[in-house]
């Protein structure tokens, strides 16, 4: 099967959007915003193609993997998810120093693949339909108890062990990464950090 | 070994014991050094203004670095089976399950803090006093035992240390023994508080402001708070009144006292004469030093403090220090926690605020005819939830569109109600020393031994069935969490490991902290309590004795008794 790259999302049209989302937050309501969001952004987001950007660890192939779940993991419904919160990017920065975490994501998007073949006689997991996808998830996050801190990395990658110790740290990876951005809190609706601002507010109910 | 000229006084530990004694002794022109374990945190240092705060959750950045994990702290002894009479009290969260899937009881996680300051670094800032029947336990309801001191013979202190910290709070507390005014108004109540009031109020319960060392108003150099919710991961305002923000530096102006971070202490020495006379610590540089000193104040926590006297063994000590009765590390009391987590369909942004803005003391006071006789408190607060990774991590569904869903329509509408109680003294819980494990300096770590009585399980059944009507009464929309100390040792007041008492043979200390075996050893922090006060959080309490006791020994000097 071959993928399309030609309307990839580049780092370039990631920063745009991000950019541009910034911008207009501060001009418009947030709901409002989501939505214009989420419309203009909806071919962008349909078809399946490569990462063009360049990684210092993934490959395309790889990248796009790794968004493909991580977008899975917060999607982009009627507001931003993980797509757009550029989590890829985040998680190849804070691998990429990290040997043993790179060995886990590398066998954590082998085992998929070896899982979509097995399960659907694809060759690939970026060749199965999002169902697909989310069933070889859901066999993967079964053992939630798995901590790549916990175990050490099985040599075999056809184990489940690799898969859920992949899939459980990437939910990790990006919960953290996406609830500690500017576009995970306008997401949620909190007005962060802590501090200086506190919140001199507090007292002010929206309920009777 | 390196020597330091001798000082009257080698206090350890400069927290919520410690510091009041520094300061009340510096004051009154006694020479004093503080070894303090941990180092001196920058409040504009903590992480409460960064983009990624929620990931240095407590106990960072409290731990010192050097004890890399809290696992090498301290050893405990086989947890107690649980009993399935009570196992509806098990802890879990709709997201992830039961907590704790075995038929033992979780070991303690107990938390403590390492630096200048003590556990005022992350404590909340409740402020309480213990009531009057606190102190009269065995004699007003036959349990536990009486302290050799009462209410009265704190109440001078009590609101010495409160004005001191500039306490925020509201007279007229119907559960609460008449006071004068508070030196700071009360806080305002939370969205979150009022939404939960309106359960305690269905239930005829008195949902109160709490008592508060946080600043409610400009107070003595600190700004007023600005309510981030963050008390527990570091007080970056200076509004939260923790003792490296209060009463060390006040201390230290007198410029009689010293506080040297980083210190940890080995060793109690004594000489020939029985007496106390100084103290070997591990500086900075892990070079082993020796602070001589007239009189040493012990003040390291219930957990540190007794086991740094068995630690200090000697032919007159064999047993550890000023330990003639056997009772150092005897009579540990934990904390009976219960916690339900609930959310309101109603934006209630419980992550802002004050962690813990309310109480109810309707229960403080121990009733024979409940089924179990301790007191307890109830309480209001967002606990752990306090941003939306918290939220992601805790209590939402793992991931996916439900977790998507979740996340935007209930963030800010979880709150907890809590409940935390006594556990009636008894001489099987205890803090000994494991010899086998040593920490980072070589030194015998503590082992805990701590199990539930039925009386503890019998409070923590009523508390759950409580809070449960409480929310249902407040109108919570859904049970998302509950967590109790049935299955989890969750311990964050801890007390009575060195207890007051008037009989040698029953106690460790007298009613002003003084070692019953050496005159010039004083124990000053929550290991001299004979009882936990119904619930009450014991900082307060702890600054009060630790006040009182000051002027005992500023006397017993003039009168050359020590």
């Amino acid at each position: 099967m071959e993928y399309r790259d030609s309307d990839s999302l580049t780092r370039r049209k990631f920063i745009g959007i991000i950019t541009s989302f910034s911008v207009l937050s501060s001009l418009f309501p947030s709901n409002y915003l989501l939505s214009v969001w989420a419309l203009e952004n909806k071919n962008l987001l349909k078809s399946q193609k490569l990462l063009k950007d360049k990684f210092r660890f993934f490959s395309p192939y790889q990248a796009t993997v790794i968004e493909e779940v991580t977008s899975l993991i917060i999607p982009s419904d009627n507001s931003p998810g993980a797509r757009e919160a550029g989590i890829v990017f985040a998680i190849e920065n804070s691998i990429s120093e990290n040997e043993r975490l790179r060995t886990l994501y590398q066998k954590g998007i082998e085992w998929l693949d070896f899982k979509a073949k097995e399960l659907t006689g694809k060759d690939r997991y970026l060749d199965l339909n999002q169902d697909e996808r989310i069933e070889i998830l859901n066999i993967a996050g079964q053992n939630k108890s798995s901590s790549y801190k916990e175990a050490n990395i099985p040599r075999v990658d056809r184990n489940t062990t690799v898969g859920s110790l992949f899939f459980n740290n990437l939910v990790r990876q990006t919960l953290d990464i996406f609830y500690t951005s500017d576009l995970g809190w306008k997401v949620v609706g909190y007005h962060g950090p802590p501090q200086w601002a506190g919140n001199l507010n507090y007292n002010k109910c929206n309920f009777k | 070994m390196s020597g330091e000229k001798e000082v009257d006084v080698c206090i350890i530990g400069s927290g919520a014991g410690g510091a009041p004694v520094a300061y009340a002794l510096g004051r009154s022109g006694f020479s004093v050094v503080v070894l303090e374990a941990g180092p001196r945190y920058n409040p504009n240092e903590y992480h409460l203004a960064k983009k990624d705060w929620e990931q240095y959750p407590y106990p960072q950045p409290f731990i010192d670095p050097k004890h890399g994990n809290k696992k090498d702290l301290y050893r405990y002894s086989t947890p107690e089976k649980l009993d399935p009479k009570f196992s509806k009290l098990r802890s879990w969260s709709k997201a992830q399950g039961y907590y704790n899937n075995s038929d033992r009881r979780r070991p303690p996680y107990i938390d403590r803090a390492k630096g200048v300051g003590g556990t005022t670094l992350h404590y909340q800032g409740e402020a309480h006093r213990f009531s009057p029947f606190g102190f009269k336990s065995k004699s007003s309801y036959g349990v536990g035992d009486d302290w050799p001191i009462t209410y009265e013979d704190l109440e001078t202190y009590y609101d010495k240390a409160e004005k001191l910290l500039g306490v925020a709070g509201m007279n007229g507390n119907p559960f609460k023994p008449p006071r004068g005014p508070f030196p700071n108004p009360p806080h305002e109540l939370s969205c979150a508080s009022k939404r939960v009031k309106v359960g305690f109020d269905k239930l005829g319960l008195h949902l109160w402001p709490n008592y508060l060392n946080i600043t409610s108003r400009p107070f003595d150099g600190r700004p007023p708070c600005n309510y981030c919710n963050g008390c527990f991961l570091g007080c970056m305002m200076r509004a939260k009144g923790g003792m490296d923000v209060t009463l060390i530096p006040k201390a230290e102006a007198t410029g009689n006292v010293e506080v040297r971070p980083n210190s940890v202490v080995r060793e109690i020495t004594i000489n020939k004469k029985g007496e106390v006379d100084g103290v070997i610590y591990f500086d900075s540089k892990n070079f082993e030093r020796r602070q001589k000193a007239r009189i040493v104040v012990v003040s390291a926590s219930a957990l540190e403090s007794p086991r740094l006297l068995l630690n200090s063994k000697s032919s007159l000590f064999p047993d550890g220090l000023a330990n003639s009765s056997g009772l150092v590390g005897k009579y540990f009391m934990e904390t009976i926690i219960y916690s339900n987590t609930v959310l309101f369909s109603e934006q209630i942004n419980s992550y802002k605020g004050l962690q813990i803005d309310s109480r109810a003391w309707d229960y403080n006071e121990p009733r024979k005819e409940r089924s179990f006789i301790s007191g307890l408190v109830f309480g209001v607060s967002a606990l752990d939830l306090l941003g939306p990774l918290s939220y992601a991590q805790r209590i939402a569904p793992g991931w996916g569109p439900e977790h998507k869903e979740f996340m935007t329509k209930y963030f800010g509408h979880a709150i907890n109600v809590f409940a935390i109680g006594e556990q009636l003294p008894s001489e099987e819980n205890k803090i000994t020393i494991d010899p086998e494990i040593k920490d980072y300096y070589g030194i015998p770590v503590a082992k805990v031994t701590t199990r539930l009585s039925n009386n503890d399980l019998e409070m923590l059944s009523f508390m759950q069935g409580k809070c449960n009507e409480i929310v249902e009464a407040a109108g919570a929309a859904e049970k998302v969490r509950e967590f109790s100390a049935y299955d989890l040792s969750l311990i964050s007041h801890l007390g009575g490991t060195c207890r007051m008492g008037t009989d040698p043979n029953k106690s460790v200390l007298n009613p002003y902290c003084q070692s019953h075996d050496v005159k010039n050893l004083f124990v000053i922090d929550s290991s001299c309590f004979v009882t936990q006060g119904g619930g009450d959080s014991p900082s307060l309490t702890i600054h009060a004795i630790a006040l009182r006791a000051s002027d005992y020994i500023i006397s017993e000097s003039k009168k050359g008794n020590l």
